[in-house]
């Protein structure tokens, strides 16, 4: 089933109330295509939430429409939407265990015993749980609560999964594990999702396209290698991954970067005028020495090993430091601090942004 | 302009739901008729000269009439050290059953809570029983002939035996609450055992402390079973006093002018207590339990703590079997053979009695308790105007003396249009409005802690509003349910002070009974009835227990809602 959002509206309080009106979704649109993962990222306070419960029914918009396929579902009430969610606290009835809880959906439903059964032992197995049906929730290990939420939602065969922050209670480890999982489970039984996260790791590596958001609007949409290397502006630049802007001016005599003239083997087609070169960690390579004119050049602020890579912090005169990643097994001697060091850019990793006037 | 549009558009939404409109309406209606119209009574009559104009006179009589005076006087240092000694008593408690790991913690428990249970005169009766002119120790072991226990030394004892329990839950509670990693954290940094104590786990316990001292000091005030077996003509006090003027006197003007300042001092801790202290404590809430550190206490230290614990365990055991032994032995304190005259005898008068305490308990429990969990769920999960007065009003009872209640019944419902004196029904009404506030609290406290996307969770899963009520809120209050019906029943059973106003020859109850027969001097009789009273309420809560849904292990994983 696809799911169509249409210029969604959501204000919270109102003119003469002492908060004020609160425009938390602003004419939002989009579009989730059937067996599609769609995950929207943004900072807290972004919308990200309330467009989600939104389409949950847990609020109501102010105005748009939300479609599930061709039905407005705007005015049906949130148990007959089929829209299944998993919930951030996860929500896990506390008087059942494991196994009710499961099952809690299935008897709203008129199935036999022996269905019920069935499903909810498949479902078990599917999420590994086998083994803990009668445990009560409280017995439960944090990510063991998370795969019954998980269960609870997936036993309903949805036509729509949503997923609220679903591991942010989680550590490290155990994120990754389960977003793996999620995935997996997610492309297996094909149910179009709707994914909720803050964290950009997350969104990159589970989503089939990603949403970025920033104060109720979406920013941009794409799959997560076109939002990071052609992101629109620097928000979604600089929320995905690390990113440093330099300004840089097209004019008929070629570029020029911080004011000296520059060939930087890319954006030829675009036409004249300022821009800011995005340039991403991992797209800057650096020499010792380099007084020459011709290069660009600055000073070793610091070096940090992070083991895979060694990264660098480099001032630039006129602008803000650069952050320079070299792979942590190249061989070379570390910079030390107050080197000065040349600067070259790989063209591919380069992307403009014009400046507005 | 702001809160007034809110009203409006609150009013709106209520529109939608008559049903529910209705049921506030209704809800507002009866705690106006059965809180508010009492109170207001007692204060319009304490106004009154005998004829029936304005006066200030009765108020004038507390400088004309020195027993007055010292009523009054009486019932604050009563109050005040009653409050002091229980909070002694029960934080030492509390902190030996959440810092220490003692033997047959659970038993000594048990044994703390005893007091909380039984008729609020029960200690007064072992008191007369043990400490009386013809008392087991006063005279049987120490041989003191005509030892005088009434007046401030018998009310005392006698409330601090009733009331420390009350400080101990109290605290226990705020204990439990501190987070022990604190006290770690002090002695990672080198402070010592007792410098932690009292740097540390004492400053964070101020506030409990102060909030236990107030409503250990609130139901003092409103005490009147042990005054009124114990203070003496010497030693009048405000409960008893006013009781006095109007069933001896028959000067009601001036009874309701004593109740209207036995409210003052009440009101106020009340106001301080939950206005003020509520909102200072100290209290870190995980949802999980934290392991309490049992590094904080020597094991010199423990050892005393032990014998605290286990000398208050010996008072409330002495206490009760002197009650037991009381009720079969022939005449106490000449005659210590066996019978069981007392029984049979408490059966023959006290048949109806007995009855009529249970129909009144059993009528009034599931009242309150369901009126409790309604109002409890309305001023947490809906939105309407006044929803802060009816939480006022409905848990203002918790303060108000029951003395002042009962004489604000009589005032209220012995004329027309509500003539209710002499039935079941004031009985029923009075029990229910006095002993909401608990259900009130606990319920509101228990729904506070449900994270709302349980419920959420509910809905998406395909149940509608009311399916989510029945198979998940109301499973998960029902814990909270049934120990507020707990608490209603054990409080009809044993309550005395506003039912002795409203009692009548057609319903009588057992406490009443009971107090009349100490009255006359037949103690066997009274601590038979005591004893008939405890098994009822013991066998009660027994089948209530069994009543409860047994998962409700649950509870420990209610989320307790972020931010």
């Amino acid at each position: 089933m696809n799911v169509r959002i249409d210029s969604l509206i959501k204000d919270f309080g109102s003119f003469d109330e002492p908060g004020g009106l609160f425009r938390a979704v602003d004419a939002v649109s989009l579009e989730v295509n059937d067996g599609e993962l769609v995950t929207l990222l943004g900072p807290s306070g972004c919308g990200k939430t309330t467009l989600l419960r939104m389409i949950a029914g847990f609020e109501d918009p102010t105005s748009g429409g939300i479609f599930f396929g061709e039905h407005r579902i705007n005015d049906v009430p949130p148990n007959k939407r089929n829209a299944a969610m998993v919930f951030q606290s996860y929500a896990i009835f506390p008087h059942l265990n494991v196994r009710e809880n499961i099952a809690f959906g299935l008897r709203l439903r008129d199935l036999t015993e022996g269905e019920i059964c069935e499903r909810t032992e498949k479902v078990v197995d599917l999420v590994g749980l086998g083994g803990l049906e009668g445990r009560q929730p409280s017995q439960l290990s944090g990510g063991q609560q998370q795969r019954v939420a998980l269960a609870r939602a997936v036993v309903m065969e949805p036509s729509l999964l949503l997923f609220d922050e679903p591991l942010s209670n989680l550590d490290a480890k155990l994120r990754e594990q389960m977003r793996i999982d999620i995935r997996k489970l997610q492309q297996r039984l094909g149910i179009t999702s709707i994914y909720v996260t803050h964290d950009q790791i997350e969104a990159m590596s589970i989503s089939d396209r990603v949403v970025v958001m920033n104060r109720g609007k979406i920013e941009q949409t794409g799959v997560p290698r076109e939002l990071y290397s052609r992101p629109v502006n620097r928000f979604v630049a600089s929320f995905i991954g690390k990113a440093a802007f330099l300004p840089c001016e097209k004019s008929a005599e070629g570029w020029t970067l911080l004011g000296r003239p520059w060939d930087p083997e890319a954006g030829g087609s675009l036409p004249p005028g300022k821009y800011s070169v995005m340039v991403r960690p991992e797209g800057v390579r650096l020499a010792p020495g380099g007084k020459e004119q011709r290069h660009l050049s600055g000073t070793v602020l610091r070096s940090t090993y992070l083991g895979s890579v060694l990264e660098y912090e480099v001032e630039l005169p006129g602008t803000d430091p650069l952050t320079v990643h070299t792979p942590g097994l190249s061989g070379q001697e570390t910079l030390s601090p107050g080197t000065e060091a040349e600067i070259t850019f790989i063209p591919e990793g380069l992307h403009f942004l014009p400046e507005k006037e | 302009m702001g809160a007034f549009s809110k009203g409006r558009r609150e009013i709106r939404l209520l529109a939608r739901d008559p049903l529910l409109a209705l049921l506030i309406a209704l809800l507002f209606l009866s705690l106006a008729l059965f809180v508010g119209y009492p109170l207001i009574s007692v204060l319009v009559k304490s106004l009154q000269s005998e004829e029936g104009g304005f006066s200030l006179a009765n108020y004038g009589r507390f400088f004309t009439f020195r027993y007055l005076r010292s009523s009054l006087w009486n019932s604050l240092t009563a109050g005040f050290f009653t409050a002091a000694c229980s909070v002694v008593i029960g934080y030492t408690a509390a902190f030996t059953m959440t810092r220490t790991s003692i033997p047959c913690k659970k038993a000594l428990h048990l044994l703390f809570i005893l007091p909380i249970i039984s008729p609020p005169f029960t200690s007064a009766l072992s008191i007369l029983m043990l400490f009386g002119a013809n008392g087991l120790i006063t005279r049987g072991l120490l041989g003191i002939r005509n030892y005088n226990i009434y007046g401030f030394r018998g009310v005392l004892l006698s409330q601090v035996f009733t009331f420390a329990p009350v400080a101990y839950l109290t605290l226990r509670g705020v204990l439990e609450s501190l987070n022990p990693t604190l006290e770690d954290a002090a002695m990672n940094v080198g402070a010592g055992r007792m410098q932690t104590f009292t740097k540390v786990t004492l400053p964070l316990s101020l506030p409990g402390l102060a909030s236990a001292f107030l409503v250990v000091l609130i139901e003092s005030l409103a005490d009147f079973g042990n005054p009124l077996v114990l203070a003496g003509s010497r030693f009048p006090m405000l409960s008893t006093q006013a009781y006095l003027e109007i069933t001896g006197s028959f000067n009601l003007p001036l009874g309701a002018a004593l109740a209207v300042v036995l409210l003052i001092p009440s009101i106020t801790s009340f106001a301080i207590q939950r206005y003020y202290l509520q909102k200072r404590q100290y209290t870190t809430v995980t949802g999980k339990p934290t392991a309490s550190s049992s590094k904080l206490v020597s094991r010199g230290a423990r050892r005393c703590l032990f014998t605290f614990a286990a000398g208050f365990s010996g008072f409330v055991l002495l206490f009760y079997g002197t009650i037991f032994t009381g009720a079969f032995t022939k005449v106490w304190g000449y005659d210590f053979s066996p019978t069981i005259a007392h029984f049979t005898y408490a059966f023959s008068v006290g048949a109806g009695t007995i009855r009529d305490t249970l129909i009144v308990a059993l009528c009034a429990t599931p009242v309150s308790g369901l009126l409790g969990m309604l109002i409890a769920f309305l001023v947490v999960r809906t939105s309407f105007p006044g929803k802060g007065i009816m939480e006022f009003t409905s848990i203002l009872n918790f303060a108000v003396p029951g003395t002042v209640i009962g004489i604000g019944y009589i005032l209220a419902f012995n004329r027309p249009p509500l003539m209710l004196m002499g039935t079941l029904a004031v009985l029923v009404l009075n029990f229910v409005f006095r002993y909401i506030p608990v259900g009130i609290q606990s319920g509101i406290a228990v729904l506070r802690q449900i994270d709302p996307s349980i419920e959420e969770a509910a809905q998406n899963l395909g149940a509608d509003r009311i399916t989510t009520f029945r198979k998940v809120t109301l499973p998960i209050i029902a814990p909270a349910f049934f120990s507020g019906l707990v608490f209603a029943f054990v409080r009809a059973m044993t309550a005395i002070s506003a039912a002795i106003f409203l009692v009548s020859a057609n319903w009588n109850l057992l406490t009443v009974q009971i107090l009349n027969q100490v009255g006359s001097g037949r103690l066997g009789v009274a601590a038979a009835f005591s004893v008939i009273l405890v098994v009822i309420v013991a066998a009660a809560m027994a089948v209530i227990a069994r009543l409860v849904p047994g998962r409700t292990g649950g509870m420990a994983a209610i989320r307790i809602q972020e931010d």
